[in-house]
């Protein structure tokens, strides 16, 4: 009996350890490291949307668009997460189009996607309303809610593979730099 | 003479201790198959789901009744208007603009989390706000910190080095309002904070006016005026050039209630450099309309 009691707070407090440490890496604003903790634990929360939102959030903010596909795919049991899963699809989506443009030269200029906050929604705007020659390899918009804050968008050229780099500046000084492919 | 009844009563306990390690066996065997279930109906639903989105994808019919509804609304909207072409396109601009749908994440779910023990997330936290107090006050001083404008003739040290405030307790309030109950999730505030924290790095290991000057404005605008008022000082030190930087000092003793302070080092800048902007902020701060 004391066996049994044993094992099963030990199996409780293993499943209530990887979310704890999730929320604290978020709150501390660690994003990278909670969005690694979050893949990897992932396979023991795959109904618990809290634990997949927060990992989902914690990949977005830093930056890692792609590994966004798992927890859109596991979001669906409650109306705020599915509200959340087509928001990181949209994300993902316009990461990937924007990217295929830019690289193929694939006209998206017809395309008519919703929009978010996100920096990559906004560039993905500007680049489908601009009307200029799109053979240029670098782009720079102006935020048109803010004047001081402007956009560069190009190619970047490595060894193996091509990335795409939104740099975005306030008063014209580097303000941060976001690196997607 | 045997005691039949004490060796029934010793007979039934010995036979109940006997039943718990099968009891105990049991109990484990059910939640194991629970367990068990649990996954198995848990695979099944996500193949069904996949299942699910093969019948949709083989059914074209409803999208395309939307796109003639769409079609339908466009030339609905289009035909009648009898405006100049010019006026027409930036209406049809304004209608995209409006019909455009912006997604909002939703942080509700953060909510539940909150009833996790406070010890273990307001440790790291503490440290955070540490980590932030040490970055932005750098020269720290042991006495309460004043203000002391100090007179010279050149403009350049106006002010001394360990004239620093404290830093506001408000600018900090940031950090533990995320683990207070029942207050939402500020990402934008968070955002905001993390990357100026991120440029007042680049300016400690650079020492570029630009930054700290630009850091200074951020502050202004956040309304966090000791800060805002110790990088303009920043700035004023590594260059005396600047005029935005003696105006943002300036405003941020003017907000900070210290008119006269503000007043005084205005005029000590207007008299060596003669600034048209300074001299209006001046009437500005005199005028109380700031």
């Amino acid at each position: 009996m004391r066996l049994f009691i044993l094992v099963f707070l030990l199996h409780v407090t293993l499943i209530a350890g990887p979310k704890n440490k999730l929320y604290q890496l978020y709150q501390e604003g660690n994003y990278k490291k909670a969005c690694r903790l979050g893949m990897n634990n992932y396979p023991q929360y795959t109904r618990d949307e809290t634990f997949i939102s927060l990992y989902a959030f914690s990949c977005l903010k830093a930056d890692y668009i792609d590994r966004l596909a798992v927890p859109i795919s596991a979001l669906k049991y409650s109306k705020e997460a599915r509200s959340n899963a087509a928001y990181f699809s949209i994300i993902l989506m316009q990461k990937k189009l924007l990217y295929h443009a830019l690289i193929d030269h694939y006209d998206i200029s017809m395309l008519n996607l919703p929009t978010t906050q996100h920096v990559l929604s906004k560039v993905f705007d500007y680049y489908t309303k601009d009307t200029n020659n799109k053979d240029s390899n670098i782009f720079h918009y102006t935020d048109t809610n803010d004047k001081r804050i402007t956009y560069k968008l190009y190619i970047e050229t490595h060894p193996h593979i091509k990335k795409m780099v939104i740099e975005v500046f306030h008063d014209k000084i580097l303000f941060a730099r976001h690196l997607y492919w | 003479m045997l005691n039949v009844q004490e060796l029934e009563r010793q007979w039934f306990r010995y036979k109940l201790k006997s039943y718990i390690p099968k009891i105990a066996l049991f109990t484990l065997l059910v939640i194991l198959s629970i367990i068990v279930l649990l996954f198995f109906l848990d695979s099944n639903s996500s193949s069904n789901n996949s299942s699910h989105i093969s019948k949709v994808s083989s059914t074209p019919t409803p999208v395309s009744e939307e796109k003639k509804s769409v079609t339908k609304k466009t030339s609905a909207t289009s035909t009648p208007v009898p405006l100049h072409q010019e006026e027409a396109v930036a209406v049809k601009k304004k209608m995209n603009i409006q019909e455009r749908l912006v997604l909002q994440p939703s942080l509700n779910f953060i909510n539940s989390l909150q009833y996790m023990p406070e010890e273990s997330v307001q440790k790291p936290l503490e440290k955070k706000a540490l980590t932030k107090e040490a970055l932005i006050k750098k020269p720290t001083t042991t006495k309460e910190s004043e203000l002391k404008i100090v007179e010279h003739k050149n403009i350049k040290p106006v002010i001394e080095k360990n004239t620093q405030l404290e830093p506001e307790k408000d600018a900090l309030v940031l950090v533990s309002q995320k683990i207070a109950p029942h207050t939402n999730f500020t990402i934008n505030v968070q955002e905001e904070e993390t990357d100026i924290q991120d440029v007042i790095k680049r300016f400690h290991n650079n020492k570029n006016t630009k930054l700290s000057l630009f850091v200074a404005k951020r502050f202004y605008a956040l309304k966090k005026y000791k800060y805002a008022y110790n990088y303009a000082l920043m700035t004023n030190n590594l260059n005396s050039d600047i005029e935005e930087s003696w105006l943002i000092a300036a405003k941020s003793l003017s907000k900070l209630n210290k008119k006269d302070k503000a007043i005084s080092l205005l005029t000590q800048y207007i008299d060596n450099t003669k600034s048209v902007q300074a001299t209006m902020l001046l009437e500005q701060i005199k005028n109380g309309s700031l």
